[in-house]
C-alpha cells in the first residue's frame, strides 16, 4: 500500500461530495447490496435502502474515517474506512460518484493493504489541505 | 469471529455473485480463515460447508466475473501467498476449466457441417 502526496486530492473530495448529495448505485445492484448486508446481519432484517445509506453518509462524514485511493486498469476509485457500531465499513465508489460497494470488511489492515490500495489519509486530514 | 461465525458468513457470500467483487475478495479470505479450522468442524458444520464450495464451484465464472471487473485476482493470490489446495483463489483457473470442459451443444453447430 503506497502513502500518497497530498496533491492531487481534488478529485477524490468531489467524489466524496457527489456521494454526500446523493447515493447512486449501479443499476439494479441496491437491492442486491442490501440483501447481503442484511443476511451477514451487518443491517437488521428490517432495514430499508435509506438505513443501508444512512451507514454509508456516516462513513462519509466521518473525519476519522481512513481515505484510500484504489486503481484498477487505469480507473481511480475512492475507498473509505471508518468503525460504525464495532465494526469497519469499508464504502467505494467510482471518482464519478456510482457506489463500487458498501460492507463490512472483516480484516481492514490485511486487506487495505493489497494491490491497487494507496493510502490518503484521514478524512479530516484531506479535507483541511485544501 | 470463530470459525462458526466464519462458516455462517461464507454461507452468506456465496449466494451473492452479483455484488461488487471487492466483496468476493472478502469471501476468499474468509474460506481461507474457514480452512484453518477445518478440523474443528462438525459433521453438520462439514456438510454445510461442503454445500457453500458447491455453490461457489458451480457459479465460478460469476463470481469471477465480477472480480475481473473491479480487482486483479492474480495479483490479490500472490499477495495472500495462497497454497495450491486452497483451490477457491483460482476462481480464473476454474472458470477456465469449466469453459474448457462444457458439454458441445450439438444444436448450435449449422446442418451439414
Amino acid at each position: 500500500m503506497k502513502k500518497s502526496s497530498a496533491s492531487g486530492h481534488t478529485p477524490i473530495l468531489n467524489a466524496i461530495e457527489a456521494v454526500r448529495k446523493k447515493v447512486r448505485w449501479k443499476a439494479d445492484s441496491a437491492e442486491r447490496h442490501l440483501q447481503k448486508r442484511k443476511l451477514r446481519g451487518h443491517l437488521p432484517a428490517t432495514a430499508m435502502i435509506e438505513d443501508y445509506e444512512l451507514v454509508i453518509l456516516s462513513v462519509l462524514q466521518d473525519e476519522s474515517a481512513q481515505v484510500f485511493r484504489y486503481w484498477y486498469n487505469r480507473l481511480p476509485y475512492v475507498a473509505m474506512a471508518a468503525t460504525v457500531q464495532s465494526q469497519t465499513w469499508l464504502v467505494m465508489f467510482s471518482y464519478e460518484g456510482v457506489m463500487e460497494s458498501a460492507f463490512v470488511v472483516e480484516r481492514p489492515k490485511r486487506y487495505l493493504s493489497k494491490p491497487g490500495f494507496e493510502q490518503i489519509g484521514l478524512l479530516g486530514e484531506v479535507e483541511n489541505e485544501l | 469471529m470463530n470459525y462458526k461465525e466464519l462458516l455462517a458468513a461464507y454461507e452468506a457470500d456465496v449466494q451473492f455473485s452479483d455484488v461488487s467483487g471487492m466483496e468476493h475478495l472478502d469471501m476468499l479470505m474468509t474460506r481461507s480463515e474457514i480452512a484453518k479450522h477445518e478440523l474443528h468442524l462438525s459433521d453438520e458444520e462439514r456438510q454445510r460447508l461442503l454445500n457453500a464450495d458447491k455453490l461457489l464451484r458451480e457459479q465460478a465464472h460469476l463470481f469471477y466475473q465480477s472480480i475481473r471487473e473491479i480487482a486483479d485476482l492474480a495479483s490479490w493470490r500472490r499477495d495472500e501467498d495462497v497454497p495450491a489446495t486452497h483451490w477457491w483463489w483460482y476462481l480464473d483457473v476454474i472458470t477456465q476449466m469449466q469453459k474448457q470442459t462444457r458439454p458441445v451443444d450439438f444444436n448450435s453447430i449449422p446442418a451439414g457441417v
